[in-house]
């Protein structure tokens, strides 16, 4: 019946390309607002700078800093790190952890929440866009006569913000 | 006879506007969905935040930022105020719309300095005088 209907098999026609117009115009819109939503992840780049700049400043030529041992010791001052911008609930993380040669932890320096180790190898497991990256490395350094390992692990999970007008 | 064909050229031709319409709309639409500033507010905001945590006090480093230029000349905005940094909770703001921009933060004790000259962006990162606090 609309095969014989020519007219009426011209307005099918129209109906459909608009569908279809509908459709590719869909796809074209759903394809720029998921290419542009992509976020860029720099959060396993920031823990390997927080766990660089920690090495830097503790470790010296092979030496370790000996303040370290020290109950005084200001890493943050010593490492040129912003204060502020540590401790619970921050979105930085940093764990020391100095062995002696017979691995027996000696000295410890953590900051940060305590989930966030944690949480960094769920989000080494899944990938999951809300999960900290760590970074985490051992050094071999001396100290007087003594060498230690020393092991480092800096995480982040900074997610940066849209702001409002900046002027 | 010719009353018929006057209608289906109409016809024809209404259909004929309507999809160059269509193709228009999505045309404008990719092409301005190309020059999206936020991209660049982002891109910007995460890259200066990183160098400044990776620099050492008195760095300066030279960044091109031609490609910015005609989206701040588009959007209408002065490129000396496009980036701007908060000492006070450190962070870098990069701002391209007339809407808002993009923060990142940073976690070294500099004190950072962002000044335009020409097409380059000059990071100046010094050491926190002691007074500051």
């Amino acid at each position: 019946m609309l095969i014989k209907n020519k007219k009426g098999g011209d307005k099918l026609l129209s109906l459909w390309w608009f569908f279809i117009l509908g459709v590719i115009g869909g796809f074209i819109v759903l394809g720029v607002v998921i290419y542009y939503s992509a976020d860029t992840n720099v959060n396993p780049i920031e823990a390997s700078i927080l766990s660089d700049k920690l090495v830097g400043c503790l470790i010296q030529e092979g030496n370790l800093n000996s303040n370290v041992f020290n109950p005084d010791f200001d890493l943050f001052k010593e490492c040129n790190l912003d204060r502020k911008m540590f401790g619970i609930g921050s979105f930085l993380y940093f764990n020391i952890s100095i062995y002696d040669s017979d691995n027996k932890l000696i000295r410890e320096l953590i900051n940060g929440s305590g989930t966030f180790e944690l949480d960094c190898k769920v989000g080494m497991k899944i990938n999951a866009k809300y999960f900290p990256s760590c970074v985490s490395e051992n050094y071999f350094a001396n100290s007087g006569n003594k060498s230690y390992r020393i092991n480092i692990l800096g995480g982040s999970n900074q997610l940066g913000a849209k702001i409002p007008i900046v002027n | 006879m010719e009353k018929r064909a006057e209608a289906g050229l109409l016809e024809t031709i209404v259909f004929l506007i309507l999809n160059v319409i269509f193709f228009g709309v999505m045309m404008v639409f990719a092409y301005n969905s190309g020059s999206q500033s936020f991209i660049y507010e982002q891109a910007y905001a995460k890259q200066l935040a990183l160098l400044v945590d990776n620099a050492k006090p008195d760095m300066v480093v030279m960044i091109n930022i031609e490609e910015l230029i005609p989206i701040a000349l588009k959007n209408s905005k002065n490129i000396n105020q496009v980036f701007i940094v908060d000492e006070k909770t450190n962070e870098i703001k990069v701002n391209l719309n007339p809407s808002g921009g993009y923060g990142y933060k940073y976690f070294s004790d500099n004190s950072v300095k962002l000044e335009v000259r020409e097409n380059y962006l000059f990071v100046t990162v010094t050491k926190k005088s002691l007074d500051v606090n």
